[in-house]
């Protein structure tokens, strides 16, 4: 094995339009980018040679991001702010590298490593917030969230998967919340599915728009960011 | 009254959290151009879906030549799917742009991609979606002039209504011109109707209103189309034709699809034209000349867009790509330069005989060997000869050994029935070649692979199609169809040997639309106002819904797809020309029946179809054709 190699850990966020994409869409699109960027990636050996790239967790349709990740696996070092200027001209604008690092080629894989997540819910609602949260906050308190998708059944357990949920500010139509989430080898906790359950319950239509502010692991208790300097080989460089 | 030019993207967006694949409707691709400037506006509609649309090259020519001209921007629109066109006519939004999310309707122009026969139903919903009349003799002053051009012109009276004008032949001159003359035409204060005439002086294009039909003794029962009196119309338009690919980028501008589309690589067109002359195929014989792209030029321009676009696949594509003369050189210096990369060759369709596997094989090299695709087109050499597919059975076979050799087990052939002249020793001879094929692959596959041998045998119906040495023939009845397809079934016994076929209801509308005269657009209508649209999908087409529709306008769909024409008679496409001559599809049709075959003119010397004359050209080819 070439000792050359090195893991570059981007955090980027994801805005507008581009909230649209499934998560197959944004790998090509990525996958894409990187190869437009001209950095020197490295390429697995075999019958079908893909990129060395790994992605944080899936962000469900729809939603925007201040903070997603990949690593990408370089075949050797570039500095880091020529590596986040050249990935920054080569993705489209709302897609925005803001911030690069190495980080040891063994440390563990992002979509396992990271278990928390904050999100930001913005609710309009067409008939009355208040009773829209008050189904919410009955939701939120069951052990159990259960809801059908794609004609299927679903069950998450609400105990494992919602760490908190707060009602950040209301008006007569709206409302901001803030969830924390936490994942692992379970099912995961879409916000969307929780305000859907409650809208249903409140017999209303709601329009969401839903944020990920932040993902991070959590060491018994101990918050650690994905570009904590502890991680990294050298100081991270931001962008902004 | 024209509605007004803002973006309604924020009332779209409410509605994409409600169906399926939001990305295909939200623009903002890599490479996408943004225009709002501009105030002469093209919208290109490929009338289909996103993903099927994004995937067309020609439409993505013309989309790089009107944005390369000062003052003028050319926007993308593609059908939305069933879930959100319920969706946007129950909220009252109409059909948008992709990139500026303009009303369609605030266009200047619109102009269709004409992909295919069965795709009519989806322009009208296209235009009723966007609130522009359907018939061009009932649109207003001020909304766009609708036009129309791709593959599928060469009988444009079904839709001849709906468009103002249809360019016939290659675009990316013409379709500077028709702008151009809409554009002073506007400026200039003309009244549409003269807008629209005028358009008749762009060499290539087509006003269907200013032509009447005409029925009589010297016709089918559709007529023929003359021209109006007064109207300047020629009697006959001939296609508009380019001379050289050379002269244009090999690469249009890339707009880089989110969304997984059909065709999700980079495709450079290294050649325009066939001259196999297969005598059933309708793109044979209308994209003469034979026009290849010089070697240097392909290789180059791959290497520039791949590194501009991020794609890991390029494909080289063309009507006929290993008939290049410089296929094999072209492919060993596009694999030396990639190399390391990750990034891959293809090439779309394989000529049956060894040469097309070695390029098959240079392809894949160290790839996988997903499977091969082979077209006899028909089980016997006697019909082989009958359609022209100069390929023998030797030539199968050797292709055949060649690719299990070199690693594939997995084979695909396609097969027609309803060809003319076939009886069922033919259709039983579909079936014999695919078990030799089989009992090829295990005598040469080492036996612990040998199980994986397979072949799939894939049949359509034979659709007559317009300007081809077949369009005097009717389509195979559909029962005869069905009782041909269950003895093909029933004599294929070998598990190995998986046979599927193209629906034959789907094929007799195709064959319909093929072949009917103008009158066809009330059937076209009839169906679209029953709920057709998709037609092209197998899983939307519905035949009871085409056969209430062609009962409700008197026609009979049995009837108007199998009844031969008669070659004495006017015929209904008769004035919108390829270049080929009639005499040269006459001589072709009965060489046909007595089973003679015609040489390809790109190997020997001119055969005599006429374009070459008729339109001033010649092939030109880069090298000596092996
Ligand atoms: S006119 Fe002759 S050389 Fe030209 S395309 Fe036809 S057959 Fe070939």
């Amino acid at each position: 094995m070439s000792d050359s190699r090195r893991r570059l850990r981007v955090r980027y966020s994801r805005e507008g339009r581009l909230a649209y994409l499934g998560q197959l869409e944004l790998i090509r699109t990525i996958e894409r980018c990187v190869r437009r960027s001209r950095l020197p990636f490295s390429v697995s050996k075999g019958f079908s040679p893909h990129m060395r790239i790994a992605y944080s967790q899936a962000l469900p349709v729809g939603t925007t991001s201040a903070a997603e990740y990949f690593d990408l696996v370089l075949e050797g070092p570039v500095e880091l702010p020529e590596a986040l200027a050249s990935l920054v001209s080569s993705m489209p604008g709302d897609i925005a590298p803001d911030a690069v690092g190495y980080v040891a080629l063994k440390e563990p894989s992002l979509a396992s490593w990271l278990t928390r997540a904050r999100w930001q819910v913005d609710i309009s609602s067409e008939g009355s917030i208040a009773g829209l949260l008050a189904a919410l906050e009955r939701v939120a308190a069951a052990p159990t969230l259960s809801y059908e998708r794609a004609g299927r059944p679903r069950t998450i357990s609400l105990s494992t998967t919602l760490a908190s949920s707060e009602v950040l500010r209301t008006s007569e139509l709206e409302a901001r919340l803030e969830l924390v989430t936490r994942s692992g080898d379970f099912a995961g906790l879409r916000p969307q599915a929780l305000v859907a359950a409650a809208a249903r319950e409140a017999a209303t239509e709601v329009f969401l728009r839903t944020r990920r502010c932040a993902q991070w692991h959590d060491e018994a208790g101990a918050p650690l960011d994905p570009l904590d300097p502890s991680l990294l080989l050298a100081p991270a460089v931001t962008g902004l | 009254m024209r509605p007004e030019r803002r973006s309604r993207y924020e009332e779209l967006e409410r509605l994409l959290g409600r169906v399926e694949r939001p990305s295909r409707y939200v623009d903002h691709e890599w490479g996408a151009a943004h225009d709002e400037a501009s105030d002469f506006r093209v919208c290109l509609m490929y009338p289909d879906t996103y993903e099927v649309g994004q995937s067309n090259l020609g439409l993505a020519i013309l989309y790089s030549v009107l944005n390369e001209q000062d003052g003028m921007a050319c926007e993308r629109s593609y059908l939305p799917w069933v879930d959100l066109a319920d969706l946007m006519r129950e909220k009252g939004l109409p059909l948008l742009s992709l990139e500026s999310s303009f009303p369609v309707a605030s266009f200047d122009v619109l102009g269709f991609s004409i992909a295919h026969e069965l795709v009519g139903t989806n322009i009208l919903e296209a235009l009723d979606l966007a609130g522009i009349a359907l018939r061009g003799d009932e649109r207003d002053e001020d909304d766009p002039i609708v036009i129309g051009g791709g593959p599928s012109v060469y009988n444009p009276e079904p839709l001849a209504p709906v468009f103002d004008a249809i360019l016939l032949g290659d675009g990316e001159e013409a379709i500077v011109e028709m702008a151009r003359a809409v554009r002073d035409g506007r400026r200039a204060g003309l009244p549409r109707r003269e807008i629209v005439s005028g358009l008749a002086s762009v060499d290539g294009v087509y006003v269907p209103s200013s032509y009447r039909i005409a029925v009589d003794a010297g016709t089918t029962r559709w007529g023929r189309a003359v021209p109006v009196e007064g109207a300047g119309a020629p009697a006959v338009v001939r296609k508009r034709v380019l001379a050289a690919l050379s002269a244009t980028p090999a690469v249009p501008r890339q707009v880089v699809p989110y969304s997984e589309v059909v065709f999700d690589r980079l495709a450079i067109e290294v050649l325009r034209g066939c001259a196999r002359g297969c005598r059933f195929c309708q793109a044979g014989m209308t994209y003469r000349p034979v026009r290849e792209r010089p070697e240097g030029q392909v290789v180059s321009a791959a290497l520039e867009a791949l590194g501009q676009t991020g794609y890991d696949e390029v494909s080289l594509t063309s009507l006929s790509t290993t008939d290049h003369s410089a296929c094999a050189h072209m492919l060993t210096s596009l694999n030396r330069s990639l190399e390391g990369t990750g990034t891959s060759v293809s090439i779309p369709s394989q000529r049956l005989d060894s040469f097309g596997v070695e390029m098959a094989a240079a392809c894949h090299s160290g790839g996988k060997r997903s499977g091969l695709t082979f077209a006899p087109e028909a089980g016997t050499q006697r019909l082989r000869d009958v359609i022209n597919k100069n390929v023998t059975e030797d030539d199968l076979m050797g292709a055949a050994a060649r690719a299990f050799g070199n690693g594939w087990r997995r084979m695909k052939l396609y097969f027609m029935i309803g060809l003319p002249t076939e009886t069922d020793e033919d259709v039983l001879a579909i079936p014999q070649l695919a078990e030799r094929v089989v009992g090829l692959g295990r005598e040469l596959v080492p036996k612990p692979q040998r199980s994986a041998v397979s072949v799939s045998v894939s049949v359509a119906v034979f659709v007559p199609k317009s300007w081809t040495p077949f369009q005097w023939e009717g389509q195979l009845p559909l029962g005869e169809v069905r009782r041909r397809q269950g003895l093909l079934l029933r004599a294929c016994r070998d598990r190995s040997i998986r046979v599927s076929y193209h629906d034959p209801e789907a094929s007799q509308v195709e064959a319909v639309l093929s072949r009917i005269g103008r009158e066809g657009f009330g059937l076209v209508e009839a169906a679209w106002r029953g709920g057709c649209r998709f037609d092209a999908w197998t899983e939307r087409f519905s035949y009871p819904a085409w056969r209430d529709a062609a009962r409700s306008v008197g026609i009979d769909l049995d009837e108007v797809a199998s009844a031969p024409y008669d070659r004495a008679s006017d015929l209904p496409w008769d004035h919108v020309s390829p270049g080929i001559s009639k005499g040269f599809l006459e001589r072709e049709a009965i060489r046909a029946q007595r089973g003679a075959t015609t040489p390809d003119c790109t190997r020997t010397s001119c055969t005599g179809c006429g374009v070459c004359q008729e339109l001033d050209v010649a092939n030109d080819l880069a090298g000596e054709r092996r």
